[in-house]
């Protein structure tokens, strides 16, 4: 009898201590949240090409002045050189991101801020609302579009071609693969591809190495070592792995791959979709995206 | 020889890696607060909670512990603002480092209960009936009598929880908390991968250093925690 009396009272006792811990724990992390917060990046380099920008936010800075901008949360796998990356600070910079900026300074009433997500909590970020847009070398599909809001204007594209030793010149396109293998991270738009090809050339089929998360320079080493045949590689990653690693390895002048990029956005932002397509058509004709795509990858994806 | 593995490189990424290690550390130490007080909690319930709590208990760690961490964070950083919208407690913007902190939390609650239990268990009951026989109730007896005993035999189970979780807090980057994994795979995209090895043997050797130290440093109390108790008065 005298043990359960007890024992109860030691319980009581912990409990209260742990609900006091807890509460004291909330405090504190509450007072720290503001530091962890993420800010927009800055918006210094954007700036530069677009004078007609700057004049039109003059005319309606009164409207401003009355309205704060609504945060549009934007998510974005920071590790897509040179569309979405990271400097030697960990501050989110690329192509897309100069490119949202350019955005940002036509759209009043919003204001974007980045985050940067891994491929696993990118979706799931996007379908609970933790973010309101993604960004980032993303592919369009029925699927995306029943589900999302993807606005009809490509931001951009992106070129691969095949890479194999510097001694095999006679492998340009998937028709020169068959039989042969070349790794690929299966959660990219080039798996789908080359799983599309194999399923429709069925005598032509290549042997698809499945890796997930590969980099593109592994993939380059991997057929610089002879465990591949081929790799599929950005156009634009090619020069630059070279110039760190130089394999003996040759890239193929023939584009086999062309990937036209968009956003997906809450379906329930419908009034901001239709505003960033505009502003995304206007930042394209006027050709400050010409501009930043030259400064990003040397050369204009827009022609 | 510098195609396959840059020295230099990887000596030049173990500073830069090593700027992520507060960032590592801020949720490790936050998990094990909130774990170690969740974690007494159920460990108590399950051995002294009756019919009813106990279950709980029994339930409340064996999920913990089985569920996948990664789907525990999600759930948590997920759904916490979910519900909490839902019961009318809408916010703009909910803070990115508690509710990550929190997931963590819960899964190493569940080990840590665990090693609190089997620690209590291994006291021997005679240290209970000892305290009875010279007049301390139950409860003086657990606070010193059992207690400092479970301490130290909790001590090298907890080491292991704690190396577990430190390695464990990689996965925080995937929500965007740069910690040292996250600064790994955030430089080795600067080069598309380039100098994969490089990056990722020093990021081994660094988590490797953090567990060294946490392991000299569960030694060292666990020396303590025997000379006190083979001390003769």
């Amino acid at each position: 009898m005298r043990k359960n009396v007890i024992g109860k009272r030691v319980m009581t006792g912990v409990m209260c201590a742990a609900v006091l811990a807890l509460t004291a724990c909330q405090g504190g992390q509450k007072g720290n949240a503001p530091a962890n917060a993420q800010t927009t990046g800055g918006q210094t380099k954007s700036g530069e090409g677009s004078s007609e920008a700057g004049t039109t936010k003059a005319e309606a800075s009164k409207d401003q002045a009355s309205k704060e901008p609504e945060v549009i949360k934007v998510g974005a796998m920071a590790t897509l050189k040179p569309f979405v990356y990271t400097d030697d600070n960990d501050k989110i910079i690329g192509f897309d991101i100069d490119m949202m900026n350019a955005i940002d300074e036509r759209l009043e009433d919003y204001t974007f801020q980045y985050e940067d997500l891994q491929f696993s909590a990118l979706f799931v970020s996007l379908q609970t609302g933790a973010v309101d847009m993604l960004t980032g070398t993303i592919s369009r599909s029925p699927e995306r579009e029943a589900e999302y809001l993807v606005p009809a204007t490509d931001s951009g594209s992106g070129d691969s071609s095949l890479v194999t030793p510097d001694s095999v010149t006679d492998v340009n396109t998937f028709e020169d693969l068959a039989g042969k293998k070349i790794p690929m991270d299966p959660g990219r738009f080039e798996y789908n591809e080359m799983k599309k090809w194999n399923e429709e050339h069925p005598d032509q089929a290549m042997e698809i190495i499945e890796m997930s998360d590969v980099s593109q320079a592994e993939t380059m080493k991997m057929v610089a070592d002879g465990r591949a045949d081929a790799a599929l590689v950005y156009r634009t990653s090619f020069d630059e792995v070279q110039a760190e690693l130089s394999l003996p390895v040759r890239m193929s002048d023939e584009v086999v791959v062309k990937q036209y990029y968009c956003q997906l956005i809450n379906p329930q932002r419908t009034e901001f979709a239709k505003a960033y397509e505009d502003a995304l058509k206007e930042v394209i004709a006027d050709g400050t995206l010409s501009e930043l795509s030259e400064k990003w990858l040397g050369y204009d994806m827009y022609q | 020889m510098e195609r396959y593995f840059s020295f230099s490189y990887f000596i030049k990424a173990i500073p830069k890696l090593c700027s992520a290690l507060p960032a590592t550390l801020a949720v490790v130490l936050a998990a094990l607060a909130a774990g170690t007080v969740l974690g007494f909690l159920f460990a108590a319930m399950r051995i002294k909670g009756g019919k009813v709590l106990s279950r709980i208990a029994v339930a409340y760690i064996s999920f913990m512990r089985g569920a996948p961490l990664i789907v525990i964070m999600f759930l948590i950083y997920f759904g916490v603002p979910q519900v909490l919208n839902w019961m009318g407690l809408a916010a703009a913007d909910y803070p990115k480092f508690p509710l990550i902190a929190a997931g963590f939390a819960l899964n190493v609650s569940g080990y840590l209960a665990e090693n609190m239990r089997s620690a209590f268990l291994a006291v021997d009951y005679g240290q209970f009936e000892a305290a009875d026989s010279i007049g301390m109730t139950r409860f003086q007896a657990f606070i010193h009598i059992i207690f400092p005993q479970a301490c130290i035999m909790a001590i090298p189970n907890v080491g292991n929880t704690v190396i577990m979780l430190i390695k464990d807090t990689s996965l925080a980057f995937s929500l965007g908390i740069v910690d040292l994994m996250g600064k790994a795979v955030l430089m080795n995209a600067r080069n598309y991968g380039a100098r994969q090895a490089e990056l990722y043997i020093a990021v081994g050797l660094i988590y490797w250093a953090v567990c060294l130290v946490l392991e000299k440093l569960v030694k060292r109390i666990e020396k303590l925690g025997d000379k006190s108790r083979f001390r003769t008065p």
